[in-house]
């Protein structure tokens, strides 16, 4: 996908950041790889122990603006292609992509570093 | 695919092309599969939540979409040279409309008169019945009456010593404030004016939750015996008399017979009413022991209606021995919102019921000619269809292609409603309550768009419908002319036709109904002259405080207006027909212990209900008049004379009983001559006059009774009568300045006619009326368009029939006959349904009605006629036009 004027003339991927919290699940469900859909949905509410289940609808109108955008990616060469007889698509971060998690994931560390300092959160909660 | 996955693909079809084609398919099965997973693993209401949560995304992602979309079309960069589906449907149905402007036209007016009388009649009925009432929490407030058993269905005022015993036993309530209508001259403002006066405790402002924006309410110390009168006076009051001047505070008043300090004004909001209209001012604690008061009530936060009245229930059986020796009573607890509508509930109702059937009939109508014009676009569908068109496509564009009109429809009706509010609240013959809150605002607005939606998508179903039962194959073959289309869109169209005569039959009876009853009351004898006589109350206070100089007041002015040329007699009484006179229990023996009563001052008497009468007895109007009444009002004096001035000397003191009571308790007798004891006194009766209509028409009107005015004690309000010989409102400057000669400060007020007051009491059933048979007039229209639109349809359809029938020999009365008795057997099955719906529906509105059945066969009979012409003159052009067929071309052609 071409990226969008708006966004190709943004060079910096800092740019996208603060991330909404749909599109930051997304992008940490793709980084371990390609997923479809319905497996981004799973992976979210794994990750997030059920606590975020993103509408359906709601979650491919995001999939389209972050591929519009570049920060993902459609991809052809999916490993279960084969076995996929439901002609789903499958999704992998784009480098931006990948960048842009990382830096919004620094983002909110910063920002848990602050809260901890100001002993907002309780650490051994966190270590535990 | 489910229903539900179709709902979603509908929702997904308005997203942007380019979403849909790379995303619908599979988002739609994803829903799905959640969805099952969902009922699976967590059960159906786990399911239920997640789909709703669903359609909530799709339809918020709708407008990020199109955002989305817009955006990236503007830079040019995912241009979609098919452009977007939606866009492209609503460009075509945008066009069909253009291309057909007399159907366009048909349904936009058919839709607007449905939905514009309907968001109407709505604001109303929610401006009036359904909007809360202007306080915290007024779910809340009630009233509560006493109901007795021997006094009859009417509520009386619940008494002070009750009211106490409520406040510390009634636990379901957080309070009770006490209050009471009287009217007074109020002197001390700028003008004296007469003026209702609200009488309440109180707790009467901290139960409604309101505040004086200047001054303060009334605190516990103004409600002590004793204590210094003060009033709070209405915005209105203050705004008229006082240009809303704040150093009114502190001011002195007097009402009546008190002196009282303003302590406060009103906010301008506050429209509280009992009986009458708004108290111009609001006085605190003077209701005395053993008197009647109406009672507000709040509940308790998390009380419930129920609890309530269970306790109430128990409580009366309590109060019963503490306060009635033992007679039969209960309280009665009524919404405070159902007290102040319950005259216009039952009107309004009907009214919204009736042009609910308009809407309906509308709707019926628009899908017949919708129908009518889809049948022309059969071959269009069945090419669709024959290349993989899909059904919801179809559906879609035939949605969207009547959406337009409906749109338009409804603008224009919701212009029409916004107008025909205003007209209406004007055209109210009596003041409405809750008039203030009529207005065509949010709620309204939800209401006419769901009529708009339901309009838009019900006339469509059924050609798309259509459509999809029948074989694209077979269609392609027959074209329009598809006889199994065909007969399924004739018989659907028929279908529509009865349903339009049904409802069309209901309304055109409901109105016949409606005007018998009016004719009936406006014809109805009265027992006493309307024409030419002129009525208005004099105020007499307290320099008149003996019987003798009211007396005396009464002589001169009698004499003085009297002898004014033009005019015929004069009189005056406590209580003019239409005015509620008081009442009491008329004895044929006397009570073994004094019967004692209420005093009101300027409002009459009332028997205390804590006695029960012995002997035979019966309640009765009892109405103090001065001599030469009854010739001046034109109520027939039967036998015996009429009051004489010298009647009130008499001893014992001589009375007039109407023919009602003269029949209960001397039947077949004269009953002059005879004795009867009222008020504890024992009387005389000297004649025996007509029955007089004093209440609202229908309820039978109690026994009369009539004392001459100058026994009585205190009177504070007496109704002058003057008959004259032309028109009687001209001659009330000579009349005012006759009186005003006498005593320059006597008011003179409710200056009226006696036909104006008969008609007032009849306002509300001739609005009904003229509102009914407007709704019946657009209903006979409508349905003779639906019969004209089916049969001309028919017609066209049977041309070669027609013509094959006249070549063999049949006459042209013939072919008339087969197009009538079409039109008959349609218009038959549902004038048979619509009869059965009038003698339904008509023996509940019995209480509406006056001296007419609700099952009233005169009416069905005109219902019935009404329609059978109604079908005669729609079905006249189809019938012509099958008769002057020519066989011979139409034949050849075919």
């Amino acid at each position: 996908m071409t990226k969008s004027p708006i966004n190709s003339s943004i060079k910096d991927a800092a740019a996208f950041l603060p991330l909404t919290e749909l599109w930051f699940n997304i992008l940490l469900a793709l980084s371990d790889g390609a997923c479809h859909g319905y497996a981004i949905i799973q992976e979210i509410e794994r990750l997030t122990a059920g606590s975020v289940s993103p509408a359906t609808g709601t979650m491919y109108l995001a999939l389209q603006r972050l591929d519009e955008d570049g920060l993902i990616t459609e991809k052809q060469n999916r490993a279960n292609a084969d076995t996929d007889r439901r002609g789903r698509r499958y999704y992998g971060l784009t480098k931006m992509g990948r960048r842009v998690a990382s830096l919004e994931a620094e983002r909110l560390a910063q920002q848990l570093t602050v809260a901890m300092s100001k002993q907002l959160i309780d650490r051994s909660r966190l270590d535990s | 695919m489910t229903f539900y996955g179709r709902f979603c693909a509908t929702l997904v079809s308005l997203y942007p092309n380019t979403f849909q084609k790379r995303h619908a398919e599979e988002l739609i099965a994803v829903v799905v599969h959640r969805l099952t997973i969902r009922r699976k693993t967590r059960g159906f209401f786990a399911m239920v939540k997640l789909a709703a949560k669903e359609i909530i995304g799709l339809i918020s992602g709708l407008g990020r979409a199109w955002i989305a979309q817009k955006r990236s079309t503007r830079v040019g960069r995912r241009h979609t040279p098919a452009g977007n589906t939606t866009l492209t449907e609503l460009a075509h149905a945008f066009r069909n409309w253009r291309r057909h402007p007399w159907h366009t036209t048909a349904v936009i007016l058919t839709l607007a008169i449905g939905i514009g009388a309907n968001t109407a009649i709505f604001s109303v009925v929610s401006g009036v019945l359904l909007r809360p009432l202007n306080y915290q929490e007024p779910d809340n407030l009630a009233l509560i009456w006493n109901h007795f058993d021997w006094l009859g269905d009417a509520p009386t005022w619940v008494h002070d010593l009750q009211v106490k015993s409520l406040r510390d036993e009634a636990s379901r309530f957080e309070g009770l404030a006490a209050m009471r209508m009287v009217s007074g001259r109020i002197l001390g403002g700028p003008t004296p004016v007469h003026a209702d006066v609200a009488r309440v405790s109180s707790e009467f402002f901290d139960l409604l939750r309101v505040n004086t924006p200047l001054g303060r309410t009334f605190n516990e110390e103004d409600d002590d015996f004793g204590a210094p009168w003060v009033a709070i006076l209405s915005h209105d009051y203050w705004t008229r008399e006082f240009q809303q001047d704040s150093s009114v505070i502190g001011r002195q008043l007097r009402i009546g017979f008190f002196d009282m300090e303003i302590i406060g004004v009103l906010p301008a909001d506050f429209d509280y009413r009992m009986y009458e209209a708004l108290g111009k001012t609001v006085v605190p604690q003077l209701w005395s022991p053993g008197s009647g008061v109406a009672v507000l009530a709040r509940l308790n936060t998390g009380s419930s209606f129920a609890q309530a009245a269970t306790q109430l229930d128990s409580l009366a059986a309590d109060h019963r021995n503490r306060f009635f020796s033992g007679a039969s009573f209960e309280y009665q607890m009524v919404p405070l919102i159902n007290d102040i509508t319950r005259e216009v509930r039952p009107a309004l109702l009907v009214l919204f019921g009736a042009v609910g059937f308009i809407l309906l009939i509308a709707i019926a109508n628009v899908a017949t000619m919708v129908l009518g014009r889809a049948q022309c676009r059969t071959n269009e569908f069945a090419v669709r269809y024959a290349l993989g068109g899909s059904h919801w496509k179809i559906l879609r564009e035939l949605i969207l292609e009547n959406a337009l009109p409906a749109i338009a429809g409804a603008v224009l009706g919701v212009s029409f409603a916004v107008w025909g509010v205003e007209v209406l609240l004007n055209a109210m013959p009596v003041e409405l309550p809750r008039a203030r809150d009529v207005s065509v605002d949010l709620p309204v607005l939800g209401f006419a768009l769901v009529a708009t939606v339901f309009a838009a998508i019900v006339p469509a179903l059924i050609p798309a419908l259509h459509a999809r039962k029948t074989d694209p194959s077979k269609l392609l073959n027959t074209g329009s002319r598809n006889p199994a289309l065909t007969h399924r869109t004739q018989r659907t169209k028929g279908l529509l036709v009865v349903i339009q005569v049904t409802l069309s039959v209901v309304l055109l009876a409901g109105a016949t109904l409606s005007i018998r009853s009016f004719l009936q009351v406006s014809g109805a004898d009265l027992g006493f002259s309307r024409e030419d006589v002129l009525t208005f109350s004099a105020y007499l206070m307290q320099e008149y405080e003996t019987p003798q100089q009211r007396d005396e007041f009464f002589i001169e002015l009698e004499d003085r207006v009297g002898r004014l040329p033009g005019v015929a007699a004069v009189s005056a009484t406590t209580a003019l027909p239409f005015s509620a006179p008081s009442f009491g229990p008329v004895f044929l023996e006397p009570q073994p212990e004094p019967i004692r009563y209420t005093t009101w001052p300027g409002q009459g008497v009332e028997p205390d209900p804590q006695q029960l009468p012995a002997g035979r007895w019966l309640m009765s109007d009892i109405n103090a008049v001065r001599p030469n009444y009854f010739n001046t009002t034109g109520i027939t004096v039967i036998s015996g004379r009429e009051f004489v001035q010298q009647d009130a000397e008499f001893s014992p003191p001589h009375v007039l009983v109407d023919e009602t009571l003269a029949a209960a308790f001397w039947p077949g007798t004269d009953a002059v001559g005879e004795t009867v004891w009222v008020f504890n006194t024992e009387a005389t009766v000297a004649g025996v006059v007509r029955h007089a209509v004093h209440h609202a028409y229908g309820s039978p009107g109690r026994p009369q009774l009539y004392i001459p005015y100058a026994g009585v004690a205190r009177t504070l309000r007496t109704s002058v009568v003057v008959r004259t010989e032309k028109d009687p409102l001209r001659l009330l400057p000579a009349i005012r300045t006759a009186i005003h000669a006498i005593d320059p400060l006597v008011p003179i007020a409710d200056i009226e006619t006696m036909n104006s007051r008969v008609n007032r009491s009849t306002a509300n059933q001739r609005f009904l009326t003229t509102l009914m048979t407007g709704f019946a007039t657009i209903a006979l229209i409508l349905a003779a368009l639906g019969i004209y639109g089916v049969l001309a349809f028919a017609v066209a359809n049977r041309r070669q029939e027609f013509a094959v029938r006249i070549a063999m020999g049949a006459t042209r009365s013939h072919i008339s006959m087969l197009v009538m008795n079409h039109a008959l057997r349609l218009t038959g099955i549902g004038l048979l349904i619509g009869m059965a719906m009038v003698v339904t529906i008509g023996i509940r509105l019995d209480g509406l009605l006056f001296g007419v059945p609700g099952a009233d066969p005169v009416s069905i009979a005109v219902a019935l006629f009404g329609l059978l012409a109604v079908t005669g003159i729609a079905a006249w052009w189809p019938v012509r036009h099958a008769a002057s067929i020519d066989a011979r071309s139409t034949l050849r052609s075919h």
